[in-house]
């Protein structure tokens, strides 16, 4: 479980907050979406859990230890991370260096790497185009390379942010099947950031960030239902619950379920 | 023209020569670069060229594709030619043209030393054919292992070449889109004077730089979270594995390199 | 300005081992104020034929017609400049293409390069940025200070400024969020009524092409395989499917519903229209 405790942070003294007393939690193996637009926050957030920013007010929790300087660098191993340019997180040569870098800086003895590395590619189906250069792939297929990297070194948490956002809808397609059978299997944590309602469907619970806030939070239903917060985040509900707003009693449900009512 | 450039290129297979250590391969190049300079007649030369036609066939490289490749340096090979052919001297005269003359050892010392140099071009392309720039790098950066002792920064140099070597189609990539969308801005690249010329390139520079550093920025971030701190504590994915198929061809390679030492003249 | 693709073959690396075929012998013609689509899927050749209606490829076989000016296989770059000064494009991503110290020479650049004085081009640019919504106090701004939504209108008002008479718009909307994406739909479809210019838009979103085009071309490995008006063939299931297209949001409920017996005499074209129709359907089958 991590815990945040009224996280504060600004990115230079005295200007307004990019986090304002952010208060959240986040239980082992559930799937947590972020939403908010660009400057809500969302991002901030991702960077203090991953380290790349410090100097904030407020505190973490992980497993119910204090993150600090000291403890930081060792629980971060905890935590892997997919980001929103599916080519400048690429390090590798080939789709199997890449999913390796990360296992090679942790000293992973080669055999377990080779292991490992498969498992991963495995998982994202990626495990034929081993020996392919990013060159030769779609945007998609380099974010689910992207995720068997992080994948590989068998996290607590996977953080994606906005990972799904630079790639073609059936790259995204693809990305959140490979994420749904993650957490069908229940052990790695998903937070996942975006600004896309239509791709939160899958989680159990969601927060919507605005100017540095939480201004609403809950299951899915509940945030689909919180019509104020929608509005004041300018966030576009997905297409069948409009309609199911517009022309059922709004509650929400899945497409399937609105053909079946109307 | 520059899909003709056969040096520094990869063609993928399995051929014997592909599946050599990258390592045995360097160091056999190198070998051969000394070796070249037994021959000095032309059962010397005959022998490197059936040398190099035998790589060739065992590369299952086609050798037409290797000499189209060897015309792009035809013009360095005609100027090495031409120059000894009028400036070395002795032998009969074969023309006597008033204040220059060609003479027969011209001819021939000629002919030796463009030889000698497509051989030298020749074996560079055949080793990076059959070579992947990624096994280079890590038969490279193996090879300079010795030079971390007086400090040369050996992991850090190799990995920047496979980075480097990675982000080339990426780059190359965002370069035509920017040619692309900076022309249908009405851009001119081909026309005007010099300075025009020069002008006309910065549309095109500053938005590939700009892209650059955000991309080495964000890279450097991807590397830090996944545990990226240096040479220290690293172990290797790609392993290389000196087989005796890999000692063979050095062995052979000095065999050769007797043979020719022993038949000069 | 009609454009027209007489017998249009584009062959990329000829004569190499990497030749490809991107585009076969197509023949067909956007017509003047239309608003068009072109679908298919990575590697159909809508790059390519997007490319080729501006002269930024040329072809290897047969024509291009852009008014009165042809392009052929090797044509002088004078013409070329021509066709670029009547169709824009709009590149994916269009903010990378930024490089100027200010906000407003940026947007100056492309009217500049087509010939318009510097009053001219100002002119122009400052009406196209503040029909983006680019507030006057950032023209004299780096465009790299701006936000990434606003170097895409900044981007996209420096096409606008060359004022072309066709606007070619490449996965416009790619990284946006959905509000963004929605308001920069909205605009080009007003700038295509108010100011009756043709656009061909490419995308993977159906629900968009559905929405504003008039017109779609699907492409498949490089052919032609069929065009016509929107509503006739995004409401075709069977030919969606044999190009594997996804139908879009609406036309699937429709489909989905239709098999239920609920049946429309028309196509809602967004959730407004289907929901006022669903409600007579309603009173109309309450007895």
């Amino acid at each position: 479980m991590i815990e945040f405790e009224s996280l504060t942070y600004s990115y230079r003294s005295g200007e307004h907050r990019a986090l304002d007393h952010i208060s959240l939690s986040i239980h082992q193996g559930d799937w947590v979406s972020i939403i908010g637009h660009n400057g809500s926050g969302k991002s901030t957030l991702v960077k203090i859990l991953m380290g790349i920013l410090e100097d904030y007010e407020g505190v973490i929790r992980v497993e119910g230890t204090v993150l600090d300087d000291e403890n930081r660098a060792e629980l971060r191993k905890r935590f892997a991370i997919v980001f929103q340019n599916p080519d400048n997180q690429f390090v590798g040569a080939t789709v199997e260096d890449d999913v390796a870098f990360g296992l090679e800086n942790n000293g992973v003895p080669r055999e377990e790497m080779v292991r490992r590395t498969e498992a991963a590619l495995q998982a994202v189906n990626m495990l034929s185009y081993r020996d392919h250069e990013p060159s030769r792939l779609s945007g998609g297929q380099k974010q689910r390379v992207a995720i068997a990297s992080a994948l590989a070194m068998a996290p607590d948490v996977l953080i994606l942010d906005e990972a799904t956002s630079m790639i073609d809808p059936e790259g995204r397609r693809e990305v959140l099947d490979i994420l749904q059978k993650i957490h069908h299997e229940g052990r790695t944590t998903l937070i996942f950031i975006t600004h896309d309602l239509t791709e939160i469907e899958q989680s159990d619970h969601a927060v919507i960030m605005r100017e540095g806030r939480i201004i609403s939070e809950g299951t899915v239903e509940e945030i689909y239902q919180d019509t104020d917060a929608l509005i004041a985040s300018r966030l576009v509900l997905p297409f069948h619950i409009k309609l199911s707003k517009r022309l059922l009693d709004g509650a929400y449900m899945s497409y399937d379920e609105l053909v079946r009512r109307l | 023209m520059l899909s003709k450039m056969l040096l520094g290129r990869y063609i993928p297979g399995s051929s014997i020569i592909h599946r050599l250590d990258p390592r045995a391969k360097i160091i056999a190049v190198v070998l051969f670069m000394v070796i070249v300079f037994f021959a000095n007649h032309w059962t010397g030369y005959g022998l490197l060229i059936l040398f190099i036609l035998t790589l060739t066939k065992m590369a299952d490289l086609s050798p037409r594709f290797l000499f189209n490749g060897l015309k792009l340096i035809l013009i360095l090979l005609l100027f090495t030619f031409f120059m000894h052919l009028f400036l070395t001297k002795g032998g009969t005269v074969l023309i006597d043209g008033g204040f220059f003359t060609i003479e027969s050892e011209g001819v021939i010392t000629g002919i030796y030393i463009t030889i000698r140099l497509a051989m030298l071009v020749l074996i560079t392309t055949i080793m990076t054919l059959t070579t992947s720039p990624l096994q280079l790098t890590d038969a490279i950066e193996r090879i300079c292992r010795p030079l971390k002792a007086i400090r040369v920064p050996v992991h850090e140099i190799a990995l920047m070449m496979s980075i480097s070597l990675r982000f080339i189609p990426t780059l190359m990539d965002e370069t035509e889109k920017i040619i692309k969308a900076q022309s249908a801005r009405g851009s001119t690249f081909m026309a005007g004077s010099l300075t025009s010329r020069l002008q006309a390139l910065t549309p095109i520079f500053i938005p590939l730089f700009i892209s650059s550093f955000k991309r080495a920025e964000e890279l450097a971030i991807a590397m830090e979270v996944r545990g990226y701190q240096g040479e220290e504590g690293r172990t290797h994915y790609r392993v290389l594995n000196w087989e005796f198929k890999d000692t063979m061809v050095l062995i052979l390679m000095i065999i050769f390199g007797i043979i020719l030492w022993v038949i000069r003249q | 300005m009609n454009i027209t693709f007489k017998n249009l073959t584009s062959i990329y690396h000829e004569n190499t081992p990497f030749e490809h075929l991107a585009l076969n012998n197509i023949t067909t013609t956007f017509e003047e104020g239309l608003y068009y689509g072109i679908v298919g899927h990575t590697g159909s050749g809508k790059s390519t034929m997007i490319q080729t209606l501006n002269g930024l490829l040329l072809p290897s076989l047969g024509e291009v017609h852009a008014g009165n000016i042809v392009l052929r296989r090797k044509s002088r770059q004078r013409n070329i400049h021509q066709v670029k000064k009547h169709v824009g494009m709009v590149f994916q991503f269009p903010e990378h293409q930024l490089f100027e110290e200010t906000v407003l020479k940026d947007v100056m650049f492309g009217p500049k390069n087509m010939g318009m004085d510097q009053r001219t081009a100002e002119e122009k640019a400052r009406h196209y940025l503040h029909l983006l919504n680019i507030d006057a106090s950032l023209f004299d701004t780096s465009p790299f200070d701006l936000s990434g939504g606003q170097m895409r209108k900044v981007a996209i008002a420096g096409i606008l400024a060359m004022e072309p008479e066709v606007l070619i718009l490449d996965e416009p909307t790619a990284g946006l969020d959905p509000e963004s994406h929605i308001e920069t739909m909205e605009l080009f479809q007003n700038i295509h009524q108010d100011m009756g210019i043709t656009v061909i838009l490419v995308t993977h979103d159906m629900n968009d092409v559905f929405q504003y085009t008039d017109q779609v071309k699907i492409l498949s490995e490089g052919h032609l395989v069929k065009e016509g008006r929107t509503d006739d063939l995004l409401t075709d299931e069977v030919l969606l499917e044999r190009y594997s297209l996804e139908p879009p949001d609406i036309v699937r409920l429709v489909h989905d519903l239709e098999r239920k017996g609920i049946t429309f005499e028309q196509m809602p074209k967004n959730v407004e229209a289907f929901a006022r129709l669903y409600e007579e359907w309603r009173t109309n089958h309450a007895q």
